[in-house]
């Protein structure tokens, strides 16, 4: 941790004395007189080939032109979702999806000049995540044998998390959801990633086989996740909803009616380490609960009232709110480790065969502490309905009055709150 | 005479003169002062915000201290050109990262040498004239391909810094990809 500090003001403090620079001028030719990020700018126009060629060209240039990030673009591109993974995206891209090469990627050793923004990828991209795999006082409480009165009343009606130990081992899931269970059942099979294909703007579908090769075998910053919510409406994959069973506690789920007007509300989740999700409220305030199959998944949660430290926050012209947090591992790097006791967030982890339930309105962070395999649902009970409702009225005029007539339709003794319509964030 | 001086003050409280009969001093770093027309500065992000701060003012006149005058009159060429003749806004599928759709004025636009064009990239950059930074990158980019590592030096002036272990490294890993 502190060894790797600093390497790190080392390398900043011979930028500084101009040590490398030399290097860089050298190095890179004309190129010299503009940014890094002008560079960047100058190799995003080059294809897969040219790419190649310019890691030959010099020492800066081999840095620049290795940089992952622009290689995965390139397979996006070029192959959508149906790439065939060869252990990094500069191969993905330039390998044939039949050939493969055996020697493992050796990378050059650093010497001379970097942009800074890359050392601190690569490092987030490597750093082991032990020091986040043991957490000294967990601040969710653990409960089995929960009576559904006592869930109400001691965690539902107080908006607190629980961690409920004796439900996903019930589950099929619990040992059919396996990665070698599923790629036999599956393997073939197109699943939904959290990645977005930017030429048609929808998230990218992988076949599981395809998808496991690369969750096995990746060091990305923030990996691809499989992180799918429409997996109930293909042939052979829908079959899955019946290995679980959503809990008591969270039935009576006003959304139902909503039928198929319902946004996405389950999802099955499988993760790679160092992928998750940072800090964000799920949508219109509903709340969720997780179920962990396999691996172990780190949460950090926040309070509605308490807006998580080190993301940015503004509201537009409109006055829409909207946030930008880090990814996990950054967060915890840049922002937990120098916050002070009474700013840490509630912690804690989730371990496999265990079930959180996470209260409307709470922000939360995850990070996948090893392989994960997980389902999740999103739900409106009576507990929350209020508030959901003004989320909705504020965001949407016309599903709201959807809403409101199924509603009235189903349970035509819900009573309807008096929304102001007001924001649903404190400015 | 009074009468049209009232109508002239009247129509400058509304901003129908100014907005339409305005222009704008530009002033480079090496004390070039050029005078264009707001449509023709607005095409650069950064001018455009800088005239919304200064709004009111009588003679507004931007200092750039990053823009040479040479660069800045070639800038400027560049703006009047494409503010006359727009470019169509084609399909939306069209694929931003190609570079061999670059059109004939614009690619005699770019006949300069080496230096200026590098120049152009940086101010294009620092005045925000996406188009234009997008031009002067695929440019520099063309240069790029079809080359070897050795004529990619030599157009460029770069100094090959590889031990000859490394460069037999990056050689062997690139020859494994080549292969199709």
């Amino acid at each position: 941790n502190n060894k790797i500090d600093s390497l790190l003001a080392i390398q900043e403090l011979r930028i500084m004395l101009g040590a490398p620079q030399a290097e860089r001028s050298a190095s890179l030719g004309s190129f010299h007189v503009l940014t890094d990020s002008l560079i960047e700018g100058v190799l995003g126009f080059l294809g897969e080939k040219e790419l190649m060629t310019c890691m030959a060209v010099s020492r800066v240039f081999y840095v620049f032109a290795e940089e992952e990030d622009r290689w995965k673009t390139l397979v996006i591109k070029r192959y959508g979702g149906n790439f065939r993974w060869k252990g990094n995206w500069r191969r993905t891209a330039l390998l044939p999806p039949n050939k493969t090469v055996t020697d493992p990627y050796v990378r050059l050793k650093p010497r001379g000049y970097s942009p800074a923004k890359y050392e601190r990828r690569r490092f987030r991209s490597h750093v082991s995540l032990d020091r986040w795999a043991k957490i000294e006082k967990e601040g969710v409480d653990r409960r089995s044998n929960l009576s559904l009165e006592e869930f109400i009343e001691e965690y539902d009606k107080k908006c607190k998390p629980v961690i409920i130990t004796d439900i996903v081992k019930n589950w099929p899931a619990y040992s059919k959801w396996t990665k070698e269970g599923l790629l036999k059942q599956y393997g073939d099979c197109l699943f939904k990633t959290d990645e977005v294909d930017f030429k048609c703007r929808e998230k990218l579908y992988m076949k599981f086989a395809d998808y496991l090769a690369y969750f096995e075998d990746n060091h990305d910053e923030d990996p691809i996740y499989l992180f799918d919510d429409k997996f109930n409406n293909r042939d052979r994959v829908k079959d899955l909803l019946h290995d679980y069973v959503v809990p008591d506690y969270f039935k009576g789920d006003f959304f139902e009616y909503l039928e198929e007007e319902r946004p996405p509300f389950r999802w099955i989740a499988i993760g790679p380490p160092r992928s998750g999700s940072s800090f964000h409220i799920d949508p219109y305030r509903t709340s969720a609960w997780n179920g962990l199959l396999h691996g172990r998944k780190r949460w950090a949660l926040y309070p509605y009232s308490e807006y998580p430290p080190g993301c940015e926050f503004d509201f537009d012209e409109d006055g829409n709110f909207e946030m930008d947090a880090p990814d996990p591992v950054k967060w915890y790097l840049d922002t937990y480790q120098h916050l002070p006791p009474n700013r840490k967030p509630v912690e804690c982890i989730l371990e496999a065969g265990e079930l959180i339930y996470v209260p409307y309105g709470w922000w939360h962070m995850v990070l996948n502490l090893t392989e994960t395999i997980a389902v999740t649902q999103n739900f409106c009970n009576s507990q929350n309905f209020e508030i959901v409702c003004a989320e909705i009225e504020f965001d949407d005029d016309d599903f709201y009055e959807d809403f409101q007539e199924r509603i009235e339709n189903h349970v035509p003794d819900v009573i309807w709150p008096n929304n102001a319509g007001k924001g649903p964030y404190k400015k | 005479i009074v009468g049209s001086l009232l109508i002239f003050l009247l129509l400058s409280e509304v901003g129908l003169i100014t907005q339409y009969t305005m222009s704008v001093k530009l002033q480079s770093s090496d004390d070039t002062e050029v005078e264009v027309e707001r449509s023709v500065a607005e095409m650069s992000v950064t001018i455009k915000n800088m005239l919304e701060d200064l709004e009111g003012v009588a003679e507004a006149a931007i200092t750039l201290p990053n823009v040479t005058g040479k660069i800045l009159l070639k800038v400027i060429e560049y703006c009047k050109h494409h503010l006359e003749h727009p470019t169509p806004v084609n399909e939306e599928k069209k694929d931003e990262k190609r570079t061999d759709d670059i059109l004939p004025w614009d690619l005699e636009f770019c006949k300069v040498d080496q230096a200026t064009l590098f120049e152009l990239i940086l101010a294009a950059n620092y005045l925000d004239i996406k188009p234009l930074l997008d031009l002067t990158c695929k440019t520099v980019a063309n240069m790029i391909k079809g080359k070897t590592p050795e004529e990619i030096r030599k157009t460029f002036n770069i100094k090959n810094d590889f031990t000859p272990e490394e460069e037999e490294q990056v050689r062997k890993e690139n020859e494994w990809c080549e292969e199709r």
